[in-house]
């Protein structure tokens, strides 16, 4: 398949993906994580051999791209729910959870791996770390999916949005601090600062934006000060050996805050998540080489369980902790399992700075947890929701997987 | 593309003055060598953005801000962009083009194309017939400035001379057209330069490839005449009529029945089957140019069409023009300015005594008699494209050819704009209403 063919693919499937959701409302096409796209791409590359893992390289300018949109999309709408601010007690419990799953996870694998695979302290580290930060995150696609889909109201509901909404930080800047202290020969930036550069920059970038932006929301001029920001802020992270993701989250948050037209801008933004999610999830699907380390699959099992768990533990501490959780089931937890889109993009770019062991076993937990969080998260969500009584007129549309 | 410099205040040029500053050293400091792609197309984007509205004051056009951006920001002046970033750009070229040919397409209707007809065949005929022999005769007799022409036998150096003139006739779509984005200009000269360049285009292609066929034989003695070079471009510019009208209808009934993410539809179109149409030998410029035409004139999409197309343009355009500023040679350009000066300062009087000439004779609008010259100044792509098929035909001296070329096409693109800017405005045809403001519709912003 030539470069052109790859370049129709892509396009084609952005063309699709901007049908399956307009604007911010979420249709009910697909599945809430969008895991088919990656479940495609991998039957497209890895087992038919169609997309090839070379010929996708070419298109790396493009991942990044990607890969850094996607976190300004988050940046941009970060600490709201439905454009409403969510509340302060909702953000913390978003971050602890976040946080609990995280350090659970590196903790496990720390001591597991081990007994897969002999790597010194420091690769050790990144590699538990990686595969941890990939697996912390529960998307909120899959929240609103449930929450739009079965007309849910309630206090749980609205502070599983909010908790989903706020806790993307965490791994975002974990994968700042993982990237930092790994700095390649040619990295030109000690390690100890890379993370704080990549931020700064970010935060500057966002600065300058939201200036430019104005007084009068111009659209034209408008996209093309966002989108050369962003392609600039993109360039100089990828040049810093840091992940665009970081800065690119940084420099949607600062806009966010600082910039008068922040609901134009979500309102003119949003309709390109889906645009550039879905070829990015088939790129990710069809980069996954779960062959070419036989400890790649079981660390991507032993993430995918450990995230069960550790999901599992959160739901147990917020039952006990917080009030809108206290009627909820003790297995409640399992309703955080869902991944998605940070997830997979996490591992991307995981797999684009540590080419094998570890790029691959970062890639290949996050395809893991967004293909079982699909099969669990949103029947286990709309399950706790329906036993809190949150639930409203629900549809006749069939779960995803054939669930009803 | 804003037209709109007239609402800003002092402060908003002040805030993007310091913000340019700021960008230059951030990128300065972050980017080692520019050879970042991603990084090197946001800086383009940005700097050539802010240095547009700056420029608003001075009456300049964008186009000139960002052709001055991107040679400032090129590999021979700050290095902020580099040698390599600046050849994987050129995947921007493809869209831009696209989009020029399409809008160009969708910007002719018939009703303006069936009032201008006569006026642009004439020039069309009198700029092939006059201008290009005169153009011709400029390049003979300056041989001895031109160090590979001393080497030619006074025949070669005839059909080379030829071949010159045969370039130095076409024009620049993509100018004429950025141009008429940002001034919003509407009028008897807008209409009239529209369309004569447009039409041009395909009138030089036609042109240039019989003058190369001819000069052959003139070049190499061991060439004989071969007319199969022609009936090859016949096949070429009917089957490109032919797709164009295809693909034309195909965009329209598109729009009737989906009429949604049509920014992806351009993108498509730009990138895969603009390279598609290429590897199969059509006239790129010309089916897409076709296409437009048809969308515009034989269904009602044509204003939709039109805006969707100005709105992705509005970002490739910037891309398109900082990238060939960039691109600009100018060691080559400090080496070869005494012969590129005079053959570019000939073009542009014998251009501007046909366009008097023509005028004249087909009694055109008092407007287009007076300031029609101003649009025939620009050179960009077209003529570069021209130049590269010359290099290679000809091995031997195709090298210092192009360099000549690609000399000669810098001080055009550079003086062209302002030339046609200044034209437009003292026609009085330039808008001055300011850019919508409000948010993008559902489904259009992708």
């Amino acid at each position: 398949m030539t470069s052109l063919g790859y370049l129709l693919g892509l396009l084609l499937l952005a063309y699709l993906g901007t049908f399956l959701v307009g604007n911010r409302a979420i249709r009910g096409f697909g599945l809430s994580s969008s895991v088919e796209y990656v479940v495609l791409g991998f039957l497209l590359g890895p087992v038919l051999g169609i997309l090839q893992r070379d010929a996708l390289s070419t298109f790396d300018p493009l991942t990044h791209l990607a890969i850094g949109w996607l976190a300004l999309l988050v940046g941009l709408d970060y600490g709201h729910n439905n454009n409403i601010r969510v509340r302060l007690r909702s953000g913390l419990a978003g971050t602890l959870v976040a946080l609990l799953t995280l350090g659970l996870l590196v903790l496990v694998l720390w001591w597991l791996l081990p007994l897969q695979v002999k790597l010194d302290p420091a690769q050790r580290l990144t590699l538990a770390a990686g595969v941890a930060i990939a697996c912390t995150e529960t998307t909120h696609h899959a929240v609103r999916w449930v929450v739009e889909r079965y007309k849910a109201q309630g206090p749980l509901a609205r502070l599983l949005g909010e908790m989903t909404d706020v806790e993307d930080l965490v791994p975002i800047v974990a994968c700042a601090l993982v990237f930092a202290l790994n700095p390649t020969q040619d990295a030109p930036l000690p390690a100890g600062t890379a993370a704080l550069v990549s931020l700064g920059l970010g935060v500057g970038i966002g600065l300058l934006t939201a200036a430019l932006l104005g007084r009068e929301f111009r659209l034209d001029e408008s996209w093309r000060l966002l989108l050369g920001a962003s392609l600039l802020a993109i360039g100089l992270s990828v040049q810093t050996r840091m992940p665009p993701l970081t800065a690119l989250f940084a420099m949607g948050v600062t806009i966010s805050i600082s910039s008068q037209h922040r609901s134009e801008i979500v309102q003119m933004t949003a309709p390109s998540e889906r645009a550039v999610l879905l070829p990015a999830l088939l790129v990710a699907g069809a980069r996954l080489d779960l062959s070419s380390n036989s400890a790649v699959p079981v660390i991507a099992l032993v993430a995918v369980l450990g995230r069960l768990v550790a999901k599992l533990l959160c739901g147990l501490a917020m039952k006990g902790l917080v009030p809108e959780a206290r009627s909820a089931r003790p297995w409640m937890g399992l309703s955080l399992v869902s991944a998605g889109g940070l997830a997979m993009s996490i591992g991307l770019a995981f797999h684009l700075r540590f080419p094998g062991l570890i790029g691959d076993a970062v890639l290949a937990s996050a395809a893991g947890a967004s293909l079982l969080g699909e099969f669990i998260g949103p029947p286990a969500l709309r399950s706790t929701l329906a036993h809190c009584g949150e639930l409203g007129n629900a549809t006749e549309t069939p779960l995803p997987g054939g669930r009803s | 593309m804003s037209a709109s410099g007239g609402h800003r205040s002092q402060l908003s040029y002040g805030v993007m003055a310091a913000a340019l500053a700021l960008l230059l050293v951030l990128t300065k400091v972050f980017s080692s060598g520019g050879d970042n792609l991603l990084g090197a197309l946001g800086f383009l984007l940005l700097a050539g953005t802010l240095a547009g509205e700056l420029f608003e004051p001075l009456k300049l056009p964008h186009l000139t801000a960002y052709l001055i951006t991107g040679l400032i920001a090129g590999p021979h002046l700050l290095g902020l962009v580099g040698h390599h970033a600046v050849e994987e750009m050129t995947f921007v070229n493809s869209l831009a083009l696209a989009l020029i040919a399409l809008a160009g397409g969708a910007e002719l209707k018939i009703e303006v194309l069936r009032q201008e007809l006569r006026s642009i065949s004439v020039a069309n005929a009198l700029h092939i017939v006059l201008g290009a022999p005169l153009i011709a005769l400029v390049f003979y007799l300056a041989r001895p400035m031109i160090p590979f022409a001393q080497q030619l036998t006074p025949m070669a150096l005839l059909g080379v001379a030829l071949l010159w003139g045969a370039t130095a006739v076409s024009r620049s779509p993509a100018a004429t057209l950025a141009l008429l984005s940002q001034t919003r200009a509407k009028g008897p000269l807008a209409n009239n330069a529209l369309a004569f360049i447009m039409l041009s285009d395909a009138a030089v292609a036609v042109f240039f490839s019989v003058v190369l066929v001819l000069a052959r034989p003139m070049i190499d003695p061991s060439v004989e005449l071969s007319l199969k070079e022609l009936g090859e471009l016949g096949h070429e510019l009917l089957g490109s009529v032919a797709v164009g009208t295809t693909m034309g209808l195909l965009l329209a009934g598109y729009m009737r029945l989906v009429g949604a993410q049509m920014q992806l539809v351009l993108l498509v179109l730009g990138f895969v089957i603009w390279e598609t149409l290429r590897y199969l030998h059509f006239d790129t410029l010309l089916t897409f140019l076709v296409a437009g035409f048809v969308v515009q004139n034989l269904s009602n999409q044509g204003p939709a069409f039109l805006h969707a197309v100005e709105r992705l343009s509005s970002v490739v355009f910037v891309l398109f023009f900082t990238s060939a500023g960039a691109h600009l040679d100018l060691p080559l350009l400090g080496k070869m300015w005494p012969v590129a000066l005079l053959l570019a300062g000939s073009r542009a009087v014998i251009a501007t005594g046909i366009s008097k000439l023509s005028s004249r004779l087909v009694n055109d609008h008092p407007m287009v008699a007076r300031w029609g010259w101003t649009s025939l100044v620009s050179q960009a792509g077209l003529t570069l494209g021209l130049v590269i098929i010359l290099e290679r035909a000809f091995p031997a001296f195709g090298g210092d050819l192009r360099s000549l070329g690609v000399a000669t096409v810098a001080i055009n693109e550079m003086v062209g704009p302002l030339l046609f800017k200044m034209g437009l405005d003292r026609a009085g045809e330039t808008s001055h209403e300011p850019e919508p403001t409000r948010p993008a519709p559902e489904g259009e912003a992708s």
